[in-house]
């Protein structure tokens, strides 16, 4: 931490809203874009920022610098929205935690047959729409991970500290996670049709 | 596992390049010779790369509205903060009583004294016990990730000897933990562990204390193999197959065969299951199975309010 903001963080704690603003100008976009991610819906990801922002800001005079600032910060986020989520009708959630077959999402996976090599995937646009689309779909552990990873740009290492999970608790969900996306999109995309066919006939019944 | 079923287990974290070097060359050189592999990763690489790009910007007005809240927050900042001090000293209180209950404990358990006690076989018995002061642990307020307010200074007893924690039932054998029998790191990896389900609960910040389990048991047995293979034939009983306690379980006394050659003195596990009712037939089996068991259950009211029961297992191996 800094001594400047170390200095914000102070003034903060004394009630200066400006000076906690300041301090959370560069990570407010990332904030939102955890929340946006997921929860999948801007209305409620722009009141969840700044539900975390807020407490944050209520909380500051618990932060001991154990942490960044941001680490702490984008904590805090995954909190408010992983309390929001689990409050919010889950019907639609896929879990794959929960499946009685702890290698099930690797089966998707196993693939030896000819398949659409990338090409198909690069039109870039459907793709994107497609992976955010399907990351709606995960459980919110798998969620988690994927956001931190890939949107917050985290290592392994720094994912395991924000979680208080080991390094290769984080790998290993990451990688069940990416599986599991990789099977939301292909089950769900028009190009990958045959695709899934092929391999529900190969695999399906195991 | 072969070079494939290697390569796709893997193949996140080399497009991550979370790796190390000679497993990265590894699944490089593979990719490069096995074309289902290298499809796979094409199409997986491509989906990351999709997911590294969706951040959006914040919406219109989004700053001036959560000014406004900001402002609104101010004088819960201004009471928060003049409360603290209060409750650091109220910490510091508690910890002092927790320190004593230990102590009542470990006079209790005859660290302190030269009789053997009834469970132990011999004065040697308890002479690693004896080596190691009692230490109480505590949270205060602001630092509640782990918020068990004390822990019986079992596991520092243990000092010499080696602890396997697992943390997660769901995660499958890459996330046995193997640490080091130096006691702080232990320690360390222990509350990661503990606090593993409940690190994501926003409520930590606010300073309450949040317990991490519903229960815990402690069991002293002779061979913790054999009383491992008792809890899974428990877990079956009782258990839904929906919960995967089974695999974990399993897994984890693989593991431990794995390790026999090493002196294990203590296992500590975490269960799951989905209600009260099935937590408790798992509670009287195990009361039914085990003769030295101690069991402290949370009060209803301490309760994580959850539709899952945690339930945390220590085994000690009788020396």
């Amino acid at each position: 931490m800094d001594a400047a903001e170390k200095r914000l963080i102070e003034l903060s704690v004394g009630g200066d809203v400006e000076a906690f603003e300041t301090l959370i100008q560069s990570h407010q976009k990332r904030v939102y874009n955890i929340a946006l991610r997921m929860t999948g819906n801007p209305e409620d990801a722009q009141e969840l920022a700044q539900d975390a922002i807020v407490r944050a800001f209520t909380s500051i005079g618990k932060f001991r610098g154990d942490s960044s600032f941001s680490t702490w910060l984008y904590r805090i986020t995954i909190n408010v929205c992983t309390d929001f989520l689990r409050k919010r009708n889950r019907a639609a959630v896929i879990s794959m935690e929960q499946g009685p077959v702890s290698n099930e999402s690797q089966q998707g996976l196993q693939i030896e047959e000819e398949s659409p090599g990338p090409d198909e995937l690069a039109e870039k646009k459907q793709l994107k729409e497609l992976v955010r689309d399907a990351i709606e779909s995960l459980s919110d552990e798998h969620k988690q991970v994927l956001i931190l990873r890939d949107i917050m740009d985290m290592s392994y290492k720094e994912i395991a500290n924000m979680l208080n999970v080991n390094e290769g608790t984080i790998k290993s969900r990451i990688n069940r996670a990416r599986a599991g996306l990789k099977k939301i999109i292909m089950q769900r995309s028009e190009l990958f049709r045959d695709y899934v066919v092929k391999y529900e006939r190969k695999g399906g019944n195991s | 596992m072969n070079r494939c079923e290697y390569c796709l287990e893997n193949l996140s974290a080399y497009i991550d390049g979370e790796l190390p070097e000679n497993e990265m060359k590894g699944i490089e050189q593979h990719i490069m010779e096995c074309p289902s592999c290298s499809r796979e990763y094409e199409i997986l690489a491509a989906i990351v790369s999709a997911c590294g790009e969706l951040e959006e910007e914040l919406p219109d007005g989004f700053v001036s509205s959560l000014h406004a809240r900001l402002e609104e927050a101010r004088n819960e900042v201004l009471s928060k903060n003049s409360k603290i001090g209060r409750i650091r000293l109220f910490a510091q209180i508690a910890a002092s009583f927790a320190i004593v209950i230990m102590l009542g404990f470990a006079v209790r358990m005859g660290i302190f004294d030269n009789k053997p006690i009834l469970g132990a076989k011999s004065t040697q018995d308890m002479a690693p016990l004896a080596g190691a002061p009692p230490t109480a642990q505590y949270i205060t307020p602001h630092e509640s990730s782990d918020s068990t307010a004390m822990k019986f200074g079992i596991s520092s007893a243990n000092k010499n000897a080696e602890s396997i924690t697992m943390a997660d039932p769901t995660e499958g054998i890459s996330s046995a933990e193997i640490p080091d029998s130096s006691p702080g790191e232990k320690q360390g990896t222990e509350d990661a562990d503990v606090s593993f389900y409940f690190s994501n609960r926003a409520d930590l910040l606010d300073g309450e204390q949040v317990n991490n389990y519903d229960t815990e048991i402690v069991i002293v047995v002779e061979d913790i193999n054999e009383a491992l293979e008792s809890i899974i034939a428990i877990d079956k009983k009782v258990g839904k197959s929906r919960e995967n306690n089974t695999d974990y379980l399993q897994e984890y006394a693989r593991k431990i065969k794995f390790r026999s050659n090493e002196r294990i003195n203590s296992v500590e596990l975490k269960l799951v299951y989905t209600s009260e009712k099935i937590q408790q037939s798992f509670l009287e089996e195990m009361r039914s199975t085990f003769t030295n068991i101690q069991v402290e259950s949370i009060s209803p009211e301490n309760k994580v309010k959850e539709e899952r029961e945690y339930i945390r297992v220590i085994i000690e191996k009788n020396n």
